[in-house]
């Protein structure tokens, strides 16, 4: 049997702070059994979480990435050397001395680099095989920064879904549906929006028959309905003739707004291909949403993983990673219940369903407070890094069930709190061994922080080619 | 520079860091132009590090002379006098670069108040107090060096008068030394923006001269000491790279990084039960129960805790 590959993810000790620094390796199929990076501003959990992106990738493994903070676009900026010329643009000038150039910053930064990457045995060897080996593309919803994405495409563009399994497709269309209404304004709980249930109805009808379900063309039954009733109400009792031509109208609008086109343009939401590699390299897809507010990017992120659900469904059984999963930052997408955003839903059948198909998921976050602790409780890996508060440390503790009879939680608690910065206690479900102290590797890519959309597109553009 | 040591006496510091850069300053001065560096290091830290381990360094002396008998191992027996002349030309270079005093605020204030003194001026030349003919003398506001002359020439003429208009008119002697100073200030900084540009470009080509030699010398000591210690492998210890963890200044002794080993292929397949990480190697296990000894941040032997 193929042994698992292994993540070099950088150096661990025991847990008192004793050893040298081994290399720590981590078999690939651990992530199967999902993860969990809590940490606070600071802490590191962007440098860790880049490190298990860059070492999935290297080890073929297509990533699927979404991205709430705009960090993790820094993966473009994975550049093939140590030449100063590459890192010019994107070293801070401000504040610098009267003598300092962006060049001469460029130089500093290279010479840095260098050395960083050198003592964990990295070096030009490994820059030039990361960049040429991995396919980096950023796709940012209602955005021309990065690619542009097609939100609505499980509503507007048949798949075959409809065929093979029906329950799936009906869920990523609710969830565009949902979007819609979001769009306009309107009410987008699908338990509670008559708007919704008609749309959903409407255009269900046009996909079951083998019919795409543009906006334009459920319009037009919206205003001339091709069916009676809903529900076993006439559909004049369910929603009036006039609220159906106000709604008719409000769609129409937005189908004239430019801002609107954004969202119906660009490359279909159609997560097997993007996870695809091609040319022989293995895909890294971005999907950021650092640019919405935090309703469009619930519906837009709730609509994305009820397609990545959907594809999961769609593979065969496997115990090897063949695809990760990372979610940074998943607060407020994930609470404990009674709250139940759309992204809720999909991402707790994700921790329970795709570890059978070989899909890992990774999540992470600066809020321990605010998680659904049950849904991650089959998280095979955690990794906890600085906390700022006692309540935190605690809440974090309290929510992992720790079976290492050795370890009190006070035990754990004491070293969270004593943990220096890009420093985690790391947990492994699947090794014999306990808690260890792990600290990641220096990242191949820079390590910029949140990019702005004009920053992503120019990274994007100094890649083509690359 | 004086100072007083803890008996009273008075100890000067004069020469510490002027001196070396005086005796070095023929070798900066002899540095083709081609072969000067671009400063890419922030040189107080720099210089911090580098006479945190000149001693140390230096105490290699007989050993690289015994192990390796071509190098030479003059300059890195001088790599506190390279530091204090890199400090000197770092401090010579900031003075002349300071930025000059602004000279809107002064413009402005001297501007009111010649407006004010001609006023004064042309009224009592209007009713023959004073001689009008030092009037046309006047540049006028416009221009830096006229408004200043200007000041100059009126608060000149209004003391060359001033028994005779004392209580016959407004003008004020702390209007007079107002003008003075403002027509000070005005030509001084004039003067220092005309020079200012020269004067940079000299001290910042010989703090370029003075860093590319610190750098070599520093970059000489570090190959003989990697040379020296490659078993041991505290290299970085005894002589850290200036490149990394800037600003920490000395750091403490570290039980070094494991030796570079290839990342895709492992070494050693995993013991069953399969196990995330291999076993604490025996030089590990050594440091771990001697003195644990942290590297810098972001180094495999980084503390993993804060103090």
């Amino acid at each position: 049997m193929r042994k698992p590959p292994l993540f070099n993810l950088g150096s661990w000790r025991s847990l008192d702070g004793s050893g040298g620094g081994s290399v720590l390796r981590l078999p690939a199929n651990h992530l199967v059994t999902h993860g969990v990076v809590v940490g606070m501003t600071g802490s590191g959990k962007t440098g860790l979480l880049t490190v298990l992106v860059e070492e999935a990738l290297r080890n073929e493994v297509p990533t699927l990435v979404i991205d709430v903070k705009g960090d993790l676009p820094n993966l473009l900026l994975s550049f093939p050397s140590f030449d100063a010329s590459t890192l010019a643009p994107w070293v801070d000038v401000n504040g610098a001395g009267e003598s300092e150039t962006a060049a001469s910053l460029a130089e500093q930064l290279a010479h840095e680099r260098r050395d960083a990457l050198a003592a964990w045995s990295l070096g030009e060897p490994e820059l030039r095989a990361f960049a040429a080996g991995t396919e980096v593309r950023v796709l940012t919803p209602g955005a021309a920064a990065g690619e542009l994405l097609h939100v609505l495409s499980p509503l507007e563009v048949r798949s075959n879904r409809w065929d093979t399994d029906p329950d799936s497709a009906r869920h990523a269309l609710s969830a565009a549906v949902s979007l819609v209404l979001r769009l306009l304004g309107r009410d987008s709980d699908p338990a509670r929006s008559r708007e919704h249930v008609l749309l959903s109805i409407l255009a269900e009808r046009r996909l079951l028959a083998g019919q795409n379900a543009e906006l334009g063309a459920l319009m037009q039954d919206i205003v001339a309905p091709p069916i009676a009733e809903i529900g076993a109400l006439p559909i004049n009792s369910f929603l009036r003739k006039s609220e159906r031509q106000h709604l008719a109208a409000a769609l129409n609008a937005l189908l004239a707004s430019p801002t609107f086109a954004s969202w119906r343009q660009g490359v279909p939401l159609d997560v097997g291909a993007w996870l695809t590699p091609k040319n022989g390299r293995t895909p890294a897809v971005i999907v950021s949403v650092a640019h919405l507010d935090d309703e469009e990017r619930a519906l837009v992120l709730g609509v994305l993983l009820e397609e990545v659900l959907s594809w999961v469904r769609t593979l065969r059984g496997s115990s090897r990673l063949r695809a990760l999963v990372v979610f940074d930052e998943v607060f407020g997408f994930l609470p404990p219940h009674p709250a139940n955003p759309p992204t809720k839903r999909p991402l707790v059948s994700l921790m329970k369903q795709a570890r059978a198909f070989g899909v890992g998921v990774l999540v992470a976050t600066q809020n321990p407070m605010d998680l659904d602790y049950r849904a991650l409780s089959n998280a095979g890996l955690w990794s906890l890094g600085r906390l700022q508060t006692d309540a935190d440390r605690h809440r974090v503790l309290d929510g992992i069930a720790t079976n290492d009879a050795d370890r009190t939680e006070k035990q754990l608690h004491q070293t969270l709190k004593r943990l220096a910065p890009r420093w985690f206690v790391m947990r492994n479900a699947n090794a014999s061994s306990g808690p260890i102290l792990m600290q990641p590797r220096q990242t191949l890519s820079l390590m910029r922080g949140p990019m702005t959309r004009v920053e992503v597109r120019a990274a994007r553009e100094a890649r083509v080619g690359t | 520079m004086t100072d007083v040591n803890v008996n009273g006496a008075p100890i000067t510091t004069q020469g510490l860091f002027d001196e070396p850069y005086n005796a070095l300053l023929p070798k900066f001065q002899a540095l083709a132009a081609s072969d000067v560096q671009v400063v890419n290091l922030d040189i107080p830290s720099a210089v911090t590090t580098v006479l945190g381990v000149a001693n140390e360094v230096a105490g290699f002396k007989d050993q690289i002379a015994k192990e390796l008998p071509l190098f030479d191992v003059g300059p890195i027996l001088q790599l506190e006098s390279y530091a204090m002349a890199l400090s000197h030309a770092h401090t010579l270079f900031a003075m002349a670069s300071a930025p000059a005093d602004s000279l809107a605020p002064m413009v402005d204030e001297g501007t009111t108040l010649r407006e004010t003194l001609l006023a004064d001026a042309s009224a009592l030349v209007t009713r023959n107090m004073l001689n009008g003919q030092q009037l046309r003398d006047l540049s006028g506001p416009v221009g830096y060096k006229n408004l200043a002359f200007d000041l100059q020439i009126l608060a000149a003429l209004f003391r060359e008068n001033m028994a005779q208009l004392t209580g016959k008119c407004a003008t004020q002697p702390a209007e007079l030394q107002r003008a003075e100073e403002i027509s000070a200030s005005i030509l001084r900084t004039v003067g220092l923006r005309e020079q200012g540009p020269a004067s940079i470009a000299a001290t910042q080509d010989m703090r370029a001269r003075a860093f590319t030699l610190f750098a070599e010398v520093y970059d000489q000591a570090r190959r003989a000491i990697t040379y020296l210690r490659w078993n041991e492998e505290d290299a970085d210890t005894v002589a850290p790279s200036l490149y990394a963890g800037r600003g920490n200044g000395r750091k403490k002794p570290d039980p070094t990084p494991p030796a570079p080993e290839p990342v895709v292929n492992p070494p050693a397949p995993l013991p069953a039960p399969p196990a995330p990480v291999p076993p604490v190697t025996a030089a590990q296990s050594a440091a771990a129960n001697g003195s644990h000894r942290a590297g810098a941040a972001g180094t495999p032997s980084a503390d993993p805790f804060v103090s």
